[in-house]
């Protein structure tokens, strides 16, 4: 006769680890774009300590329940374009530390940041209209956005930041019936 | 079973994905009787059914984070059941080619000649060989250590481990002997 208490506590670890097992695929994508990011030696350990942190951040939140899940896949879709424009304006030699090259610099990233905030505002007014699901997907956007714009400078990061709020607000305040 | 029971089943398991893990009693009792069902009649033994079923759940809440919402949960879940049922019904289909393979020699040929004799003795030596190389508790687990297995033949342990010997007898098999 089989013991349905011992069985349930069976199967909610099973399903922890199943949980976590999808979680961790997460780390397919984030792995490769910190290693990317960390072949410049000048900004390795600030990428590794940021990569580390996306990939805490994000195995926790897939793990956690769905809102999460969908919050980074979201946060990730948006963040890959200051990511992939970052790492491409750097390889063009464009760094906000010049005096000539820092308006351009300034604002790509605010134009990319603003993109990235608007699509996850868009994206998650549309899937369930919560100020903390578009909160958690322009953190997780942010942060997948430094790992690209590291290397343009701190003044490139701030720019993405401030980009991504104001552009994930408008898109909300826009899009209207969100609620809290 | 009814429509109402049947979408119970469903936003259980949909709430479980979603990450609410009080749902793994519900759907544990909601399920039980329809997996128990189901495994006796692919498996018709009783306890090799409840095997079944209790594997069945185990794997239904590991992978309940890729439920798609939008098939039926009790077809996603027979899914899993049928293919339990048929790995456990090979299972058993080998164990029992293991154990009756000398028996069926024996009877098909019952006046052997000299040479099948020396065949068959330098088989006994071969396989006396590989037991000799199993762990005692393998051996043991077997019935050849000369001392009653702990759990009663029956139990789901004792044939989990009877099961882990004979695999491993016949890995040692295949390493000295080859596929033969």
């Amino acid at each position: 006769m089989v013991n349905l208490d011992e069985l349930s506590l069976r199967g909610l670890r099973a399903y922890e680890v199943g949980r976590l097992r999808v979680a961790l695929r997460v780390g397919l994508v984030l792995v490769p774009a910190v290693l990317v990011c960390a072949f410049e030696a000048r900004t390795r350990e600030a990428c590794i300590c940021v990569g580390v942190l996306l990939l805490g951040v994000s195995v926790w939140l897939r793990w956690r329940d769905r809102d999460g899940f969908d919050a980074v896949s979201a946060g990730l879709w948006a963040g890959g374009i200051p990511y992939a424009l970052g790492l491409v304006l750097a390889r063009l030699g464009v760094h906000c530390g010049s005096e000539e090259l820092a308006a351009y610099c300034w604002g790509f990233s605010g134009l990319f940041g603003l993109v990235a905030g608007v699509i996850i505002a868009a994206r998650e007014t549309r899937q369930r209209p919560r100020v903390t699901g578009i909160a958690t997907a322009a953190a997780i956007s942010i942060l997948a956005g430094t790992l690209g714009c590291l290397r343009l400078g701190l003044a490139s990061v701030l720019a993405v930041v401030l980009g991504t709020v104001v552009g994930a607000v408008i898109r909300r305040e826009r899009g209207g019936g969100a609620n809290a | 079973m009814n429509t109402a029971e049947r979408k119970a089943i469903h936003d259980a398991m949909v709430r479980l994905s979603d990450g609410d893990r009080s749902q793994v009693r519900a759907l544990l009792d909601a399920l039980w009787p329809i997996l128990l069902a189901f495994a006796r009649r692919g498996v018709g033994q009783e306890q090799e059914a409840e095997d079944v079923a209790q594997e069945t759940f185990l794997r239904i809440c590991s992978r309940i984070s890729d439920f798609d919402r939008s098939r039926d949960g009790l077809s996603w879940a027979f899914g899993i059941a049928k293919y339990e049922v048929l790995t456990q019904r090979r299972r058993l289909r080998r164990q029992s080619q293991i154990l009756d393979a000398p028996e069926i020699a024996l009877a098909e040929d019952p006046a052997r000649s000299q040479e099948a004799d020396l065949i068959a003795h330098e088989l006994e030596l071969a396989l006396e060989g590989v037991l000799g190389k199993l762990e005692p508790s393998d051996r043991a687990a077997l019935g050849l250590e000369g001392v009653e297995p702990r759990e009663a033949p029956a139990s789901a342990a004792a044939r989990k481990r009877r099961q882990r010997a004979l695999e491993r007898l016949r890995s040692l098999w295949r390493r000295l002997y080859g596929e033969s």
